[in-house]
């Protein structure tokens, strides 16, 4: 079967890489790790990712500005991005820990892994 | 005392109403001798215009007078009052009397000649104390003259002490409005902050936790335990922050997806006093349909409030004759070419390139503000205006409360005509199909400031 590749986008290296293991530990998913965002839209031409996880606050470009850079590039313009953020409150989220603001769905940082790989399906799904 | 000064004083009266009118004056007297008398001294005392003299033979019969006259708005000029009525004596009657009627001066004639009484009717606010057997139509003339200047000077200083009041008042709203909004911004910014710290390492132990989850044979059961621990603290440390960022937002923005047209005939309510005083034209211009925006509307209300008045008043010292000057206001909406970035405000939220963005429109034809000064104006207490006009609060409140709504505002002076040009940038929400379609061509810039 043909492992769906996820692109992962974030500043902290800890994290990127423990999401990494995770990911890859359960067979389904090939990842890629990049922590500059000011490489994100290169990372990805290369890498092709089937799902783009895309933190928001970043040193040099944010979230919402690599996520822009994504859309007006036509070879990039269709990959689901999974927007994950850390400012959440409890009001905000329901049990599967992910947020809308405005029109934009996002994934509460921490998530648990079962919760992340069922944010993941479901986005590649087309659902989320 | 000069007669021409009298004179200036009759003059002075006769140009305030346009039809010259006489004077109406009260005569509270009992006795009908006393009072013919009165009213023959007042034929003769050389009005311009003849007053018309009324009579009350009693106080209560005054005081039915007084109201009725006070329900028709029409009221006395001047109250000549006899200390003793039939059904009032001394000094209360002069209470009675200016409780009835507050604004009208009141000029006691009186039977005999007390000092003592003559300075405490003074004190208790009679303009005058006139002993009958002196009366002269010179001399009721003059006291009647002066009594209503001073009453003129009395209401002038009442009205400017009012003006006072109000600008304080004034002063104190925008000083809260300013304090609450730069509280919001930081302690927003405070709990963005630590959550993002903080979150980042939950996150990173949140994936090791999860990790040694599954591979429990490898840890033992000593591990496994250790690990439902370290899931309870994640989830308790995650608990805390997050209640953290709810309570920064707590008494915040109330925000609500809102058609900001609405907003503005709103707050175009607010000032139409304004608009009237100052003799201006509003020319409106609402883009229908107009994307929603997320918005607490009480504050953007506001800020649009602070930025017309701002604009009315620029064109009322300009002074450009007497022709109505337009106030412009427009709403429309498109995609965002450039933006100037806050560094400060890194949001999901905020304003981005691409994005469809809601703006709305004030400009005036006033002198626009000097290019040096233009960033100035948003400093809280910057002001061009005279002290008990400008408190200087109105830009730096409506930059705030914008900055709050991670939206942008931008001013500029512009030609043809001459003028201020202030644009605010809201980010743009539930653009239908249809809108997508309508969006203008030409992108908006928003970064040239
Ligand atoms: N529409 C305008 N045209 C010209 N000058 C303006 C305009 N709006 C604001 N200003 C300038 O900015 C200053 C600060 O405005 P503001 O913060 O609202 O305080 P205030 O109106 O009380 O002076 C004003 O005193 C004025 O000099
Ligand atoms: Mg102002």
């Amino acid at each position: 079967m043909n492992k769906k590749r996820i692109l992962i986008i974030d500043d902290d290296v800890p994290l990127t890489l423990s999401m990494k293991i995770n990911l890859e530990d359960i067979g389904d998913y090939e990842v890629r790790v990049e922590n500059s965002s000011l490489k994100a839209v290169a990372a990805a031409r290369e890498f092709r990712p089937d799902l783009i996880l895309l933190d928001i606050v970043m040193p040099d470009l944010d979230g919402g500005d690599v996520s822009a850079q994504m859309k007006s590039d036509p070879m990039l313009a269709d990959v689901p991005i999974l927007m994950v953020t850390a400012l959440v409150s409890n009001s905000e989220t329901g049990s599967d820990d992910v947020v809308s603001s405005g029109d934009q769905l996002m994934v509460a940082k921490p998530i648990k892994f079962d919760k992340l790989v069922h944010a993941i399906e479901s986005r590649l799904a087309g659902e989320l | 005392m000069s007669s021409l000064h009298e004179e200036s004083l009759l003059r002075s009266r006769g140009d305030e109403g346009s039809p010259r009118k006489g004077l109406r004056i009260l005569c509270i007297e009992d006795n009908e001798g006393d009072f013919v008398l009165v009213r023959e001294h007042l034929r003769d005392a050389g009005f311009e215009v003849a007053p018309e003299v009324a009579r009350a033979a009693s106080l209560k019969e005054a005081i039915t007078l007084l109201r009725d006259e006070g329900k028709r708005g029409s009221g006395f000029d001047v109250i000549l009052l006899d200390l003793s009525l039939p059904d009032s004596h001394g000094p209360e009657t002069l209470d009675h009397v200016n409780q009835a009627a507050k604004d009208v001066p009141v000029i006691i004639l009186s039977g005999n000649e007390d000092r003592d009484l003559a300075v405490n009717m003074v004190h208790r606010g009679a303009q005058d104390y006139l002993p009958k057997h002196f009366l002269s139509g010179d001399l009721l003339l003059r006291s009647i003259l002066y009594a209503l200047e001073r009453q003129r000077s009395r209401l002038e200083m009442s009205a400017l002490n009012g003006r006072l009041t109000q600008t304080t008042h004034d002063l104190k709203t925008a000083q809260m409005q300013l304090i609450q909004a730069e509280k919001l911004d930081s302690l927003g910014r405070l709990a963005a902050g630590v959550a993002h710290e903080v979150k980042n390492p939950l996150a990173t132990l949140q994936m090791g936790v999860d990790y040694f989850s599954r591979h429990v044979e490898d840890i033992g059961d000593s591990g496994q335990m250790m690990v439902e621990h370290m899931q309870e603290a994640i989830t308790n440390a995650d608990r805390i922050i997050r209640g953290m960022v709810d309570y920064s937002r707590s008494d915040s923005l109330k925000l609500e997806l809102r058609n900001i047209n609405v907003i503005v005939r709103k707050a175009l309510r607010m000032v139409r006093h304004e608009v009237i005083r100052n003799n201006v034209k509003v020319d409106r211009h609402l883009a229908t349909p107009i994307p929603a925006v997320r918005v607490d509307e009480g504050k953007v209300e506001q800020v649009l409030i602070n930025l017309m008045v701002n604009a009315i008043q620029a064109m009322g010292s300009a002074g450009r004759g007497n022709g109505e000057r337009p106030l412009h206001i427009e709403t429309f909406w498109g995609q965002l070419e450039a933006i100037d970035r806050d560094l400060g405000l890194r949001d999901y939220d905020r304003l981005r390139v691409q994005d469809h963005a809601v703006v709305v429109e004030i400009r005036d034809q006033g002198p626009g503000i000097p290019e040096d000064k233009l960033t100035r104006v948003f400093e809280p207490f910057f002001t061009t205006k005279p002290t008990g006009e400008g408190t200087g609060l109105g830009m730096s409140v409506a930059k705030n409360i914008i900055d709050l709504h991670r939206g942008h505002i931008q001013i500029s002076n512009v030609e043809n005509p001459r003028g201020l040009r202030v644009r605010i940038f809201l980010k743009a929400y539930e653009l239908t199909d249809r809108m997508k379609r309508l969006t203008p061509s030409s992108a908006l810039p928003s970064s040239e400031t």
